[in-house]
């Protein structure tokens, strides 16, 4: 005989679906929060962040945007946040990320003739220009990276909101980790493959 | 003569009896990445090595289990002895266990599972008869493999025979082979939260290889008849984990 089986006669009321509702609602909200306050004081600027991070497809007209500037005290108004348009706008969330050179890209760095800082940022924005955040996790790389934090670009991507629910739901569940732990796997080897591409343009590879 | 003896004896052969040592062991927690499915290669590696049958029920949506074993097929690091499957539904996962006990077609089965606590987990788990859970040393994870350990400790007051409930273990996994004062603190710890299972599971890259290629034995095979006799050495590393799998799985079932 098969050993018996036991009947679950009521529910888990902690599981995690519980959970799962929570980080799929909050980041929508908290981007449409993000996404209607800037749209009431700059919104032309907020158009261009999202179109910047490689959300072209989506991003609202920016005639819409500019209109919206030049009607700046009509969009103030409640009713204007009420408008479709924050639901046009690509869900995305600002996640804040450092980046510095590996280690064995040091030396090259430092003789390519160019302020490896200013290399590093180059490196940064051709690596997320036409990058989308994919929602599988990508473990980051155990490479060594460089001690000399002079180096290290920081800025924030506004990356898809769904992506990072996904990455969060299977990941963190408990919303421990930081944003950057979940997608540094996918963005750290881009911006070290685009600081080699621009050491071999230097001359210096 | 011989082959008319063969097809005698299939047609006379009764039909197989169910297999009551069949053996079921799901890999669950309430967290991605915390290490079921290293932890579920290394337990089939050392069942096949140890001549087991074995069916790897994949019930991750992201079917990696399932694509390891491929991958070790095609790279001749499997074994006949290892089956898988890939299955949706607990429903799925309880039709396939009854399937191999009645008709014998393994000796263990494990289940992987997603990294995430869901109604499903009650069904998954009233199914097994041993749930082992994977936690890395450090204060989160603890945290997270304690409401794993929490988790099932109240499912006993939830189902009509908590004495049919499989056994609950928990595994330390990617324990660093230089143990610091800290993580010697987190182990104590550990022990005083879970069922601790007494061999832990070091960090190793033999485990990056078994990812990589396939089954632990099959990899030492390999090295052991490299034809480049510098590289023979390095079976040691992929024998010493699999000792170290086999002892994990022999404290499962002992415990």
């Amino acid at each position: 005989m098969r050993k018996k089986i036991s009947t679950v006669t009521r529910p888990d009321p902690a599981y995690a679906a519980s959970l799962r509702q929570g980080f799929v609602e909050d980041p929508r909200r908290e981007e449409a929060v993000r996404a209607a306050i800037p749209l009431e004081q700059s919104g032309a600027k907020v158009a261009m962040a999202e179109r910047v991070q490689g959300t072209e497809q989506s991003a609202p007209p920016v005639v819409e945007s500019e209109a919206s500037l030049e009607s700046g005290p009509e969009i103030a108004t409640p009713s204007a946040d009420q408008r479709p348009r924050t639901r046009r706008l690509p869900a995305t969330r600002k996640v804040d990320i450092r980046v510095n050179a590996l280690e064995r890209q040091e030396e090259a760095l430092i003789d390519c003739g160019v302020d490896p800082a200013h290399v590093i940022r180059a490196a940064l924005r051709r690596a997320v220009k036409k990058w989308q955040l994919d929602p599988h996790f990508v473990a980051p790389s155990e490479e060594i990276r460089t001690r000399i934090t002079e180096w290290r670009a920081r800025t924030s991507l506004a990356v898809d909101a769904g992506a990072v629910t996904a990455l969060l739901r299977a990941h963190d569940p408990l919303g421990v980790l930081s944003k950057w732990t979940l997608i540094r796997g996918q963005v750290e080897p881009r911006v070290w493959a685009e600081i080699d591409a621009i050491l071999i343009e230097l001359g210096h590879e | 003569m011989a082959s008319l003896l063969r097809i005698t004896t299939l047609a006379e052969s009764p039909p197989p009896m169910p297999n009551d040592n069949l053996v079921v062991i799901a890999a669950m927690a309430r967290k991605g990445g915390s290490g079921k499915t290293t932890l579920s290669r290394a337990l089939i590696s050392a069942a096949v090595a140890a001549n087991r049958r074995v069916l790897l029920i994949d019930t991750d949506s992201t079917g990696v289990l399932v694509a390891w074993h491929r991958r070790a097929n095609d790279a001749a690091f499997g074994s006949p002895l290892l089956r898988s499957a890939t299955v949706e539904s607990v429903r799925g996962v309880d039709r396939k266990i009854e399937q191999v006990y009645e008709a014998d077609s393994a000796d263990f089965i494990f289940i992987d599972t997603a990294g995430v606590g869901a109604e499903w987990s009650d069904g998954i788990a009233v199914l097994a008869d041993h749930i082992v859970t994977p936690v890395m040393l450090s204060t989160s994870d603890l945290d997270v493999g304690a409401q794993t350990a929490d988790w099932f400790e109240k499912l006993r007051s939830r189902v009509d025979d908590p004495a049919s409930l499989p056994r609950h273990h928990v595994v330390l996994n990617m324990v660093d082979p230089k143990t610091t004062r800290a993580d010697a603190a987190l182990i104590e710890a550990a022990i005083a939260r879970f069922p601790v299972i007494e061999t832990v599971m070091l960090r190793r890259n033999a485990y990056k290889e078994m990812d990589e290629k396939g089954l632990l034995h099959a990899i030492a095979l390999q090295k052991q008849t490299d034809p480049n006799p510098l590289m023979r050495p390095h079976v040691r590393h992929v024998v010493e984990a699999l000792e170290e799998a086999t002892d994990i799985l022999n404290n499962i079932l002992a415990g």
